[in-house]
């Protein structure tokens, strides 16, 4: 693609972005995202989630411009209550608790506060500016992946997610697999026949199979919400003082570029790693910011710098997790998985088409979170500094609203006839995220299943069609090297913890 | 090995595992019946997800090599992140306590060891998920006799009821689950207002 081509669908996305209602839809984004990222116990894959069905009756641009904007609100959101209650909304918040909640002790909440949103939006706008500039690039590598190519990326993704995320292996390929699994449930477009789909018993319920922005709500709506339900916790009752002042926060944070622009950077590599996510992003972060300092034993007890790497860290992850998110259909969150069922239901393939045919929405994407940056930041310095009250409100009030909102969501998926097969949907994938969290399961091994399935198998139905059925395809270094590659790597993840303490061993005993 | 002793070995993971198996199974001789092209990628995945089952099931029986794939980990970042913070401080202890006094709720990827809640029902104490399974079990049942649209209220109702909630709380928060399935009613359109044994739609 042509740099005129390019600079000319980047305008228009500039143009769709700012047109009436996108830009509407940034600001609702960006304003639920707060809330529910302060709300203790809610992060931004729930509210992405309970988001999708209310996306719906909305042109793909807009719905995804909504997601994304509460993805990128939410994240920031976090940080509210970490800072003035100790008690992060988001796990990516956990690190800016040990110098915000210190400096709210002290009595410069407001400072905090601000150093929050200025670092966050500035972190995240800088980073979507390194994404667009990176985008032809990673135009030039996407177009290389053909189908062969697209099926294998998914296992590798499930792979490296399986490695990289809390449980075993196995536990994760095991979730992946059965994600996978239950997408064939339903008719396939290449073959006319049903699968799986008990027409005796339940007519032609199950013929579109399983909706799996139904098994999303229910895996990240409901399933936190009995895993809340069965801790103690609740409301904090911690006193918050909102005293100190914006301006010094502002400051602060554009005296410290190295470590904004640093910190920022960590998090969109850390974010482009698919099952990484902010939470490790911004502990690393932290921890870079603490060994770079000059005096570390002020860290934890309120040392500006601290809370900057965190925060910047943490928006700068956004960017990062979209890379393999639209490039490659992996997630590298459980917000962007979600995200990608977005992408799926409005009828969006994450791949090629993103770079080629849906550029423009891809840009506006991106257009969209720079836009929201700066929305953060006016809310952030103006309005959150007022607003504390949003950090006090009871899980127990939470949880039985949450649910209401994820069944009522799920009731309006898809026709009548697969009304009720969609709120039990919900209700069981909830029953079993619970205890896949309890027992280590990765969650986004599973969802990644979900959502990719169907993709996955159209991939490998035109992979054994071009090779005439033979699996050979995959692992052909003369015709195929990319897939060939991509198969050693998977091999590679899987084979490597096994054969890793024998090495070890035997260079141990050299 | 007595039933006493199965019976306290056996944990809900195990319920989850012998659930992925059977699903598996059957899906994977099922797909037999399908034609070559449409059960490739059911055998496939039904297979994978077989062995995996399987493997973790009779984890405690595996020969030391197959082990490795089946230990729970913490994660392949969580060595670096604590390395980082804690090589880089002079005072790791610290850093440490500060991870330990922060209260992260737990979201997406954590799992931080929290007290467990009880609900307490006069008769009976339940685990608070427990409760609040049962309790949604309950209100998708309502829904289907009432519509949705007027079991929220009733939902939500009960749930803050039972945890013994102030009156003017729990009437402020049904009014809020009304509210806001009345939005869904606009936005999308869909039909919640009636059931199969009342229908109040007409009350709107």
């Amino acid at each position: 693609m042509i740099f005129g081509e390019t600079l000319g669908m980047f305008l228009e996305a500039v143009a769709i972005a700012f047109s009436w209602p996108a830009i509407g839809w940034i600001v609702v984004g960006i304003l639920v995202g707060i809330v529910i990222g302060a709300l203790p116990g809610l992060g931004p894959s729930l509210g992405m989630a309970i988001m999708l069905p209310l996306t719906l009756p909305l042109e793909p641009v807009n719905a995804i411009i909504l997601l994304v904007s509460v993805y990128s609100g939410a994240m920031y959101g976090g940080a509210i209550s970490a800072i003035l209650m100790n008690a992060p909304g988001t796990s990516a918040a956990a690190a800016t608790t040990f110098d915000g909640y210190p400096m709210s002790r002290r009595g410069e909440a407001l400072k905090a506060l601000s150093i929050s949103a200025t670092a966050s939006s500035i972190a995240g706008f800088f980073t979507v500016i390194t994404l667009i500039l990176l985008s032809p690039v990673l135009i030039e590598v996407v177009l290389a992946f053909q189908s062969p190519e697209y099926f294998l990326i998914a296992l590798l993704g499930l792979a490296m997610i399986t490695v990289i995320s809390k449980g075993s292996m196995v536990k994760g390929l095991t979730a992946g697999m059965f994600g996978l699994l239950i997408t064939t449930i339903g008719t396939t477009s290449f073959a006319v026949a049903p699968r799986y789909t008990f027409e005796d018993q339940m007519g032609f319920t199950l013929f579109d199979g399983i909706d799996f922005v139904a098994v999303l709500i229910g895996l990240f709506a409901i399933a936190e919400m009995f895993k809340l339900a069965g801790e103690k916790g609740g409301i904090s009752r911690e006193k918050t003082i909102m005293s100190g002042s914006v301006i010094p926060g502002i400051k602060s944070v554009l005296s410290q570029p190295v470590t904004l622009v640093k910190s920022g950077y960590i998090g969109m590599l850390i974010g482009a790693i698919p099952g990484a996510g902010s939470t490790v992003s911004t502990f690393v972060a932290y921890g870079e910011s603490v060994r770079a300092s000059k005096d570390p034993e002020t860290f934890g007890n309120g040392n500006e710098v601290g809370l900057i790497a965190a925060e910047s860290s943490n928006n700068g992850t956004i960017g990062g997790s979209l890379i393999p998110t639209l490039s490659f259909g992996i997630p590298g969150s459980a917000a962007t998985a979600v995200l990608l069922g977005g992408l799926v239901m409005h009828g969006l393939r994450p791949g090629p088409t993103m770079f080629s045919e849906q550029l423009v929405t891809t840009y506006s994407l991106f257009v969209a979170l720079l836009i929201g940056n700066v929305i953060i930041l006016l809310v952030g310095l103006f309005v959150i500094t007022r607003t504390s009250i949003i950090t006090k409100v009871d899980t127990e009030y939470i949880i039985p609203i949450i649910i209401v909102l994820a069944l009522v969501g799920a009731y309006g998926l898809r026709g009548p006839s697969q009304t009720w097969l969609d709120i039990w949907t919900v209700l069981l994938l909830g029953g079993i995220g619970y205890y896949m969290k309890m027992y280590n399961y990765s969650i986004i091994a599973f969802v990644l299943g979900v959502v990719l399935g169907g993709i996955a198998e159209t991939n490998l139905d035109r992979s054994l069609q071009l090779s005439n059925g033979s699996w050979s395809i995959f692992v052909d270094p003369v015709n195929q090297p990319l897939s060939f590659v991509l198969v050693l790597m998977i091999v590679f993840l899987l084979v490597g913890p096994i054969v890793k303490p024998h090495l070890q061993r035997a260079l141990k005993n050299r | 090995m007595n039933v006493q002793t199965v019976r306290e070995k056996v944990t809900m993971e195990h319920g989850l595992l012998v659930m992925f198996l059977g699903v598996a199974v059957y899906m994977f001789v099922e797909s037999y019946t399908f034609s070559e092209r449409a059960a490739a990628f059911p055998r496939f995945t039904a297979g994978a997800t077989i062995v995996g089952a399987l493997l973790l099931l009779f984890r405690s029986y595996l020969p030391g090599p197959l082990q490795q794939l089946v230990v729970d980990s913490d994660g392949a970042f969580e060595d670096i992140t604590d390395e980082e913070v804690a090589t880089s401080d002079s005072e790791p202890s610290e850093i440490e306590e500060k991870q330990e006094s922060a209260d992260p709720t737990p979201t997406d990827d954590e799992d931080e060891d929290v007290e467990t809640r009880y609900v307490d029902l006069k008769w009976i104490s339940m685990h608070g998920s427990q409760f609040t399974g049962i309790i949604s079990v309950l209100f998708v049942v309502l829904s289907y006799l009432i519509g949705m649209l007027w079991a929220a209220p009733l939902f939500v109702a009960t749930y803050l009821g039972v945890l013994r909630r102030p009156w003017y709380i729990v009437l402020a928060m049904s009014g809020i689950a009304f509210l806001l399935a009345y939005s869904f009613v606009l936005v999308l359109g869909i039909d919640i207002d009636g059931g199969v044994v009342l229908d109040l739609g007409q009350f709107l």
